[in-house]
């Protein structure tokens, strides 16, 4: 006797967020771990873009992920905006911050920033490294990406990027425990503890590189 | 009277629900820390009528906590300042002389203004009928209940859970308007008890449907619920009714 099918109730769609956050996690925690192998210098950094440039990762795993990325911004913004809707007229004194993290009230706008990231970043790194081959002068994908940072202007950015997809996460992560059901109570504080373990070393991690190719490299 | 307060009052005020309401200010003298909201608002009131002014609409009934009928947004929070209290438990020593108050009815599409502060939430009604309920008729029969052996986690859980009043002020307070706490709140009373759990695959579907369609928000797990809940109901809760909701779809109903 249900009226409205899984995918289009309000619980399905938070589901299909939790699913591909959770999927965008793990995928960051990659993206981290592979950034460090600037730090083995050219020939490693150069093996691992050669790694991921390869057939099945670039035809068969890179289009799962962009479908991931698609359906979680998609469904977030419908979602943002839904919610919007549902208080056509809003308190004159409101006080949500009495009651609530500002992360939280502001996924739609942490996103949109790491989405004009992600931008940068494609147009930055993967469109050279993947699609148009570097440009002239640059030797190798490792040169390309150190010389970005030699850049402060792009040092910063990049900075300012992670610390918003850290306060994406803080939220986030533990957000997608509960909306697909799974934060019980016995996990609650061990899921905070991970959480900011986790929104620690995704947004130290990425400075570290950063800093590492501005300064060290 | 010393310890008396002056107050400034700043009271929405719309004459029925197609008018263009405003914020409307009044002045209070010598209001008695003593007094609950709701006493002072009565107050106003009667000075209002002896002016022939209309009286500020408001909803309230038991005026001890208990029934869920007030609600009003003071100071931009449902029930006012004080944590786990109704606005009609909450009293005005809990506010300051000079103090500038403002009183607004709940906000959301699906709890549209009738007068004043007075909002239409029959639209939790309407989800608590699509299936807050056990299909047997349980009167005369505690000897059964009895005899079925809870585990008292359980029981406490479901207690607490069924706790909630039916106020809305969880929905007045979530900044998407979501009515989860509620739901979930009335889904979690009925899945922790073995009674319960007989319609528990159509209960939680049909009440999640009956929610979407009211035009309530999606959770996106902000947590204002279960801080200005006046029961105190948990997130807990929520979780629950999503793992209900999600097997649900996916597990036919035997
Ligand atoms: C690397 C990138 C990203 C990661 C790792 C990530 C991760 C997450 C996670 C784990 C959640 C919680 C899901 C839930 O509440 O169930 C979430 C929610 C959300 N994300 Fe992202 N996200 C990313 C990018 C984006 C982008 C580009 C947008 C674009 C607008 C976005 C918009 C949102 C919104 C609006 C929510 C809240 C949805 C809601 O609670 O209703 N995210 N994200
Ligand atoms: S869950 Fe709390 S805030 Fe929501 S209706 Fe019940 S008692 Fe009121
Ligand atoms: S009037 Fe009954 S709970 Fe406040």
């Amino acid at each position: 006797m249900s009226k409205a099918c899984f995918c289009s109730s309000s619980v399905g769609r938070k589901v299909f967020m939790a699913i591909t956050g959770a999927f965008l996690v793990i995928f960051m925690l990659l993206h981290m771990s592979l950034n460090l192998f600037v730090i083995g210098g050219a020939e490693s950094y150069n093996a691992m873009c050669h790694f991921m440039g390869l057939p099945f990762i670039k035809y068969g795993l890179q289009p799962v992920l962009a479908l991931g990325f698609i359906v979680h911004i998609i469904y977030g913004l419908y979602l943002a905006v839904k919610n919007s809707a549902a208080r056509p007229v809003n308190y004159k004194n409101a006080n949500y911050g009495a009651a609530s993290s500002w992360a939280s009230r502001y996924m739609w706008l942490t996103g949109l920033v790491v989405l004009g990231g992600i931008a940068l970043h494609m147009v930055n790194f993967w469109v050279k490294i993947q699609i148009t081959g570097l440009p002239e002068g640059v030797a190798d994908d490792y040169t390309l990406v150190v010389n970005l940072f030699k850049n402060d202007l792009y040092t910063i950015l990049y900075i300012v990027w992670f610390v918003i997809l850290g306060v994406h996460l803080a939220h986030g992560f533990w957000s997608m425990f509960q909306s697909s059901g799974q934060a019980y109570v016995k996990w609650l504080p061990c899921l905070q503890k991970l959480a900011l373990l986790y929104c620690a070393v995704i947004t130290l991690g990425f400075t570290f590189v950063a800093l590492w190719c501005r300064f060290i490299a | 009277m010393s310890g008396n307060m002056n107050l400034t009052l700043k009271i929405w005020r719309q004459a029925n629900a197609q008018a263009k309401g405003e914020l409307k200010e009044y002045k209070m003298t010598g209001v008695s820390p003593d007094m609950s909201f709701l006493e002072m608002l009565d107050v106003l009131n009667e000075q209002l009528v002896e002016k022939k002014e209309e009286p500020v609409v408001f909803d309230h009934d038991c005026r001890e906590g208990i029934c869920g009928a007030c609600s009003l947004v003071i100071n931009g929070r449902p029930h006012g300042p004080v944590r786990r209290v109704t606005t009609c438990q909450l009293h005005m020593r809990k506010f300051k002389d000079g103090d500038t108050i403002y009183i607004e009815p709940y906000r959301a599409k699906a709890f549209p203004v009738i007068k004043d502060l007075m909002v239409d939430r029959k639209a939790y009604d309407r989800i608590q009928a699509a299936g807050g309920f056990i299909s047997v008729n349980t009167s005369g029969n505690p000897t059964d209940a009895n005899s079925i052996l809870i585990k008292k986690e359980n029981a406490d859980r479901a207690f607490a859970a069924a706790s909630c009043i039916g106020c809305g002020a969880c929905a007045a307070a979530c900044p998407n308007a979501s009515a989860m706490l509620f739901v979930s709140a009335k889904v979690s009373q009925f899945a922790l008890l073995p009674q319960g759990r007989v319609e528990a695959t159509r209960r939680v579907k049909n009440m999640v449907a009956q929610m979407d369609h009211e035009g309530f928000g999606n959770c996106s797990n902000t947590g204002a619920c279960e801080v200005e809940c006046p029961k105190g109901v948990s997130l807990e809760n929520i979780a629950r009714m999503n793992r209900e909701y999600l097997a649900a779809s996916f597990v036919p109903e035997s």
